[in-house]
């Protein structure tokens, strides 16, 4: 009767020993699994408030001086357009402003993202244009004869092209396409995500009756977030955007940069969340552990 | 003690493990997305800066050792060939130098590598090799297909009516064209002008590179004045070697 007592007691207990060794390993499995989903919420945020996000691309356009750049190139485009013409290169002076080119870029982005086309209004600057050249030619005695005026007419004309070209945003409608698209997966993807993570948490939670244990696994979880998410941000831009993205104009390549850079500090921003939300946690699982161990030794007395 | 470090240890760990193991599952699941959005990425990736507004660089030196070819009684200090004896620069005409083209530095795109003169029209010019607007807009463009002085080969120059070859409006047949490089002085002596059309231009380009002596060859918008409007016409200006050392390459 001992021996039977004894052997039914090592078998309970070797049940016992195995079903906390299997909860161990499925918690460990869930927690891996909450890492990845919080990985996959975060980049859904970081696309969301930053690369699909219409006012932080205007904020970036501020920022990296892309009106201004792209008023050089118009002014450097009407430079190389106007030599060989026999004009004088002062005939383009103050034609274009860059705040006229700042109303057109955001006007030409807006209907953009309404899916209307935006032609900015050339006349002001033909007629700028044309009173310039009037001036210079005046000034020289020079009565163009028809062949002469055509020939004028069209370098107007060329240069207004080249303004209309200049203030479309580079790549801008295959970025608004990219928004449509997004918008579903970002509506269903946050949905899919939160609730996943609230049936991981759940089943961690019962899984693990002692809630300093279940505290451990969501810790484990929100760390490795943390860490994956700032390892991509931080050997980008340790390394250095500008040395590597080559895009033209130059204009857009420094919004380019900008925009790229934006993004990863977004990303950054979340991991540092996690890993102060994991410290968080953390401290609570010890305060929590250390007040259980007090506890049990004062009942032992 | 060992137990207890272990447990400190696995709030260490078991992150890293999760991170590892992470990244590889994220990259094995996402794999073909990786894949494409990585190829679509190197269209615009590069190992470099771009420069996009590279400045024009001089190698251009006046006070080179060309100037000793001046003053030589024996040896030449260029190498191979033969120099004699010459004192004067009006002796050059009858002296042949011959320079190994390891000494010479060859210029790269954009880069100032001589001065052309006339005295007679008041051209005093600097030549860039390349001849993109922003060459052309600092002085004489060359284009790239020709030969660098001394080759024995044709020089095709460029440059706008209304700056640097202003000038050669007043060009005439005789005149002498200097072209002043590092590793010599080179006169060349008009024998053509002629105005064509530009397609027509087009057309002689190819018969224009391919000739087989050396032949400097101006070129520049037609009329001059202060004519505004869209110049059709071509000035070009030939113009045969009076003297200067030969290359050898």
């Amino acid at each position: 009767m001992k021996i039977q007592r004894a052997e039914y007691k090592s078998l309970v207990n070797g049940t016992k020993k195995r079903l906390i060794r299997f909860r161990k390993l499925l918690s460990i499995l869930l927690s891996f699994l909450l890492s990845i989903v919080f990985v996959g919420l975060a980049g859904l945020i970081t696309l969301s408030y930053s690369s699909f996000n219409e006012k932080a691309v205007q904020d970036i356009l501020l920022s990296s001086d892309y009106y201004h750049n792209v008023s050089l190139e118009i002014e450097s485009d009407s430079n190389m357009l106007t030599l060989p013409t026999g004009l004088p290169l002062e005939v383009v002076k103050g034609v274009f402003s860059e705040d006229e080119v700042r109303q057109d870029v955001d006007s030409y982005m807006e209907a953009a993202v309404l899916g209307e086309a935006y032609q900015p209004e050339l006349e002001e600057f033909q007629n700028r244009l044309r009173h310039n050249i009037g001036i210079y030619l005046a000034g020289e005695e020079i009565v163009p004869d028809q062949q002469q005026s055509a020939d004028i007419d069209e370098y107007i004309e060329t240069i207004s092209k080249e303004y209309a070209e200049a203030i479309k945003l580079p790549l801008l409608e295959y970025w608004i396409q990219l928004i449509q698209e997004y918008q579903i997966i970002h509506f269903l993807g946050v949905i899919i995500c939160v609730s996943i993570i609230l049936l991981l948490l759940i089943l961690l939670y019962k899984l693990n009756p002692w809630f300093h244990r279940f505290l451990y696994y969501v810790y484990n979880g929100t760390m490795a977030a943390g860490l994956m998410l700032a390892i991509l941000p931080i050997l980008t831009l340790s390394h250095g955007l500008s040395a590597g993205i080559q895009v033209m104009p130059a204009s857009f390549n420094h919004f380019a940069i900008e925009y790229m850079t934006r993004c990863l500090r977004t990303l950054l921003g979340i991991s540092i969340l996690f890993i102060v939300l994991s410290f968080a946690i953390l401290l609570s699982e010890r305060i929590i552990k250390s007040n259980l161990i007090k506890i049990y030794k004062l009942s032992k007395g | 003690m060992k137990n207890k470090l272990i447990r400190i240890m696995a709030y260490v760990y078991m992150p890293l493990l999760f991170v590892l193991v992470g990244y590889s599952f994220i990259y094995y699941t996402a794999a073909p997305g990786i894949r494409l959005w990585g190829a679509t990425l190197e269209m615009v990736l590069s190992d470099e800066v771009t420069d996009y507004h590279p400045e024009l660089k001089t190698i251009y030196n006046p006070e080179s050792k060309k100037n000793e070819l001046t003053v030589q009684e024996e040896k030449s200090t260029f190498g191979i060939g033969t120099v004699y004896q010459q004192e004067n620069r009006a002796d050059a005409v009858s002296a042949e130098v011959a320079i190994d083209i390891i000494e010479i530095q060859i210029p790269e795109m954009g880069t100032h590598y001589a001065m052309l003169s006339c005295d007679r029209i008041n051209l005093e010019v600097p030549v860039y090799w390349g001849d993109t607007m922003e060459i052309l807009n600092a002085g004489v463009g060359q284009f790239m297909g020709s030969f660098l002085p001394g080759f024995e080969r044709s020089i095709l120059m460029s440059a706008h009516n209304t700056t640097f070859f202003k000038p050669l409006e007043l060009v005439q047949i005789g005149d002498v064209i200097a072209c002043s490089t590092n590793y010599g002085e080179y006169e060349y002596c008009v024998d053509q002008v002629e105005i064509i059309s530009a397609e027509e231009a087009e057309r002689k380009l190819d018969d224009m590179l391919s000739l087989r002596e050396e032949k400097l060859i101006l070129y520049t918008c037609y009329p001059f004045h202060s004519y505004v409007g869209n110049k059709d016409k071509r000035l070009f200006v030939y113009a045969n070697k009076r003297s200067g050392p030969r290359v050898e390459y």
